[in-house]
């Protein structure tokens, strides 16, 4: 290995040269990143949108059924509540955290890599939100009611029970779609400004205009973005760290074996982070290889991906064997029993899934050839994106169907409705991305433009 | 790059003023393990609590060195380029924390520990880990632990000087190569050890998230003490035009930022614990809440996070130098009162202070900075082949 390879790995040089081809210049940018909103419809992007179409229609006659039936549609059976509604919930939940981290948290590390993937990972974010939000509202069976969550005034004087962290997630999860829409927004301005001023027709150019907010590029506007975007990038940061804490305390502030865990917190915002980066990479992969953006995702992005995805990982699995030890080291029968049942009990399949998938696998990361090879990252990928659903599906279910009577054990399984909704959400998120892409500018045009060389130069 | 100075033509030696620090060192460390012997002599029990808090404090600064040395080979930022030497001499010093942790092993391990007691086979659920919490392992780990940071330190510092002598690329490639692997073990190990130190202090407690609040800890007290270091590197020459305002606001956010994930672990932690309510995992607070205790935590809460944690917010004082410092130094005592509200109630149920507790902090101390200068007075205070020094100093 030469120095020029050491050389990479330094912070003070990122944003040079190496996260923009050299040949990039302000109009090339704007032609390319437009070019995929005002080019024809591909062929592919039909097939594919009807594709995702097709599973979100899945889904729809999924939860009609469900709507229609009742939650008994699904495989939960008291103490087994949840199943997989709360098993999806937290995995797509998670998956939207990569989205504020790169946005928020590496903006305020002045890490510029983050630039040609944080409008994308930022939409996804709201997406996969999305998709998580559908859950636990069917959940309750009546999402006409789902209003009810709300603290709101009236003449029953009924409140919701505010020490219960359910209720905190509905506030979590608002707060962070929320913020996470506002700050996608702000990002979209300037561009969605230089689509109403390229675009053809007058309709798309009278839409564009209207969502551009008035935007003409003046000082005082970028001042304002400017300060803008790094205050709600401040507010995003906590959001990373408190929405999956949150999540956790559904589990941990119970008394169950196997949830009641200290850990929890931290360590599923590791695994919220993890499964995320795995999502954007996923995504990411494809589409810098059909639309030929080699230019503006780099190998250093996926590189910086891969290792992020590393560490991440590695943290997990500090929690993993922390959770291990504990069991044992408590000297308590049920959290024995529970680690027990984790490995060796009915459910020992999802355990060792998990434990490839998310430990064992992802250490190719460990390789510069494989972080730095968009097969290697893709193949990693998708087995964390199946590992962390499982380490949910294992967490939910295996200390449910094994609870402290034994009269209450039973076995849980997800019925074909169960899979229907869930195939389903993959559908929503499908389409949202694919329509996404095709009328949003899924690279920051203006972001790419201040860090390409004559950006560099002219200070923007 | 191409802007660079000569690198070469200047030299980076220790400032001599070391030598006074390192004089007032071994005495006031000589001072404090003078009077320690006496309070071991007079009060044996009581000497053994306050010594291993002592030792814990000054063994987290020695090991977040070596752990933050680790990151800076990883990330190879000029942030912590600057103060690489200062991790080399730090992580230098953890065979001698070894030495000083035999008294604690091998005298004061009945007195710490009550499932080393013989009567702990009467307790059913310690019998139940007696497989772990052992004395014979308990020696054993410490031992592994042991090897494992020395033998790192000893790697990334061997490497180091062959960088400096012949500038050998390969070498700084082994320093990283080292690193990803080192601070995986690193971690690892620390985790056990906070369990085998200071968690099994009560061995029918348990919590999971206590490993990960201790390398919080450990990256937090050595950050402070970094900064220290830095405060008084940048006064003097030959680093005084090195370091710029920049490198000091970055160590201000970094501290700000473990700050919050200190009280974001310990939040958590209790927050859990208290919705539980299950006794075997609540007696930890409990014990922490009565007894005049709750007079101790309440106030923890406010000095070791609100005050630094409104302090911080500002960029100006992050930024100043002369002003980092004292909030650093500010929060090397609030780090020393969290780890003692983590030992001292397993102790004693009503709240109490020791002069000893002073006296072997200091005498550790002491002893331990001395050590630390002399280490780091052996080797210039910058790598004159690292590839990134040149950016540094540019920089600067």
């Amino acid at each position: 290995m030469t120095l020029r390879d050491v050389d990479v790995h330094n912070r003070e040089n990122l944003g040079k040269p190496d996260f923009i081809a050299q040949d990039e210049d302000p109009g090339s940018i704007t032609e390319t990143i437009s070019g995929v909103i005002f080019g024809k419809t591909y062929l592919w992007w039909i097939t594919a949108m009807g594709l995702s179409f097709g599973l979100l229609s899945i889904g729809m006659v999924g939860f009609v059924w469900l709507l229609a039936k009742g939650v008994g549609v699904w495989g939960i059976q008291v103490p087994n509540a949840w199943g997989f509604a709360i098993v999806n919930f937290v995995w797509w939940i998670g998956i939207g955290h990569a989205g504020t981290l790169i946005s928020a948290i590496l903006l305020l590390m002045r890490q510029e890599w983050r630039t040609s993937i944080n409008r994308f990972a930022e939409a996804m974010t709201l997406f996969a939100v999305a998709c998580a939000g559908l859950f636990p509202v069917f959940h309750t069976g009546r999402p006409w009611l789902a209003y009810w969550m709300l603290p709101l005034p009236n003449t029953m004087r009924v409140w919701p029970q505010f020490r219960s962290p359910l209720i905190w997630d509905v506030f979590a999860v608002s707060t962070y779609a929320t913020i996470s829409l506002v700050f996608w927004y702000v990002g979209l301005v300037p561009d969605l400004a230089a689509l109403r001023d390229r675009a053809k027709t007058l309709l798309s150019r009278r839409i564009y205009g209207i969502a551009a907010l008035g935007w003409r590029g003046a000082a005082d506007h970028w001042h304002n973005y400017e300060k803008a975007y790094l205050l709600l990038a401040g507010l995003s940061t906590p959001l990373v760290l408190s929405v999956h804490s949150v999540i956790s305390f559904d589990f941990a502030v119970s008394q169950l074996p196997g949830w009641h865990a200290t850990i929890f917190p931290p360590y599923f915002v590791a695994g919220a982070v993890y499964a995320g980066f795995a999502m954007v990479l996923t995504l990411m992969i494809p589409l810098r290889a059909i639309f030929n953006l080699h230019a503006y995702i780099t190998e250093r992005h996926l590189e910086n991906m891969g290792k992020v995805m590393l560490v991440t990982g590695l943290i997990v699995g500090w929690g993993y064997a922390t959770e291990l030890f504990m069991a044992w080291y408590s000297g308590n029968i049920f959290e024995r029993f529970m680690m027990y049942n984790r490995i060796f009990g009915p459910y020992w399949m999802a355990y060792w899934g998990l434990i490839l998938c998310n430990i064992l696998v992802p250490q190719i990361m460990w390789s510069k050839r494989c972080r730095t090879n968009a097969f290697w990252l893709f193949f990693a990928s998708q087995f964390v994106n199946v590992g962390m659903w499982l380490e949910r599906y294992v967490i939910v279910i295996t200390s449910l169907t094994r609870d402290f009577l034994v009269g209450s054990w039973g076995t849980y399984h997800g019925t074909i409705w169960d899979w229907a909704v869930y195939l389903g959400t993959f559908g929503l998120f499908l389409s949202l991305i694919f329509l996404f892409i095709r009328i949003l500018p899924a690279l920051s045009m203006t972001e790419l433009k201040m860090i390409s060389p004559e950006g560099k130069k002219t200070g923007h | 790059m191409s802007e660079v100075t000569s690198t070469e033509t200047r030299s980076w030696d220790p400032p001599a003023s070391l030598d006074k620090v390192q004089n007032t060192a071994l005495i006031v460390g000589l001072v404090g393990v003078a009077v320690s012997v006496f309070g071991y002599l007079s009060s044996p029990d009581q000497f053994f609590q306050s010594y291993l808090v002592g030792w814990i404090f000054w063994l987290t600064i020695a090991l977040g060195c070596l752990g933050w040395l680790t990151v800076q080979h990883l990330t190879a930022g000029t942030w912590s380029l600057v103060l690489r030497r200062v991790m080399e001499a730090g992580a230098r010093t953890l065979p001698f924390l070894f030495l000083l942790f035999l008294p604690i092993m091998l005298m004061g391990m009945g007195t710490l520990y009550s499932w080393a007691r013989p009567e702990a086979v009467n307790d059913a659920l310690i019998q139940t880990k007696a497989g772990y919490l052992n004395v014979e392992f308990f020696w054993g780990r410490a031992v592994l632990y042991f090897l494992i940071w020395s033998g790192l330190a000893y790697l990334l510092s061997k490497n180091s000087r062959l960088q400096d002598e012949t500038g050998d690329p390969a070498a700084t490639v082994r320093m990283r190569m080292l690193s990803g692997p080192g601070l995986v073990l690193l971690i690892l190990t620390a985790s056990f050890a906070s369990w085998d130190w200071l968690m099994s202090l009560d061995p029918h407690w348990f919590s999971s998230l206590y490993a990960f609040y201790f390398v919080t800890n450990l990256a937090l007290t050595s950050l402070l003490f970094l900064t220290v270091v830095a405060w008084y590197l940048h006064k003097r020459k030959p680093l005084d035009d090195v370091f710029v305002s920049r490198h000091f606001h970055d160590y201000g956010k970094l501290t700000m930022a473990l700050t919050m994930f200190w009280a974001y672990m310990a939040l958590s932690q209790f927050l859990i614990t208290y919705s539980g309510n299950i006794p075997e995992f609540t007696t930890w607070y409990v014990r922490r809440n009565a007894g005049g205790w709750q007079y101790y935590t309440v106030p923890l809460i406010i000095l070791h996070f609100f005050v630094p944690f409104l302090l911080l917010l500002s960029a100006g004082l992050k930024k100043q130098p002369s002003k980092l410092v004292v909030v650093a130094l500010y929060m090397l005592v609030t780090r020393f009162l969290d780890l003692y509200w983590q030992a001292a109630p397993t102790f004693h149920s009503e709240v109490t202070f020791h002069w000893l507790d002073i006296a072997t902090v200091v005498g550790v101390g002491g002893v331990w900075t001395f050590l630390f200068v002399r280490e780091l007075k052996r080797r210039s205070l910058l790598p004159p082949n690292d590839p990134y020094l040149p950016e540094l100093i540019g920089h600067g």
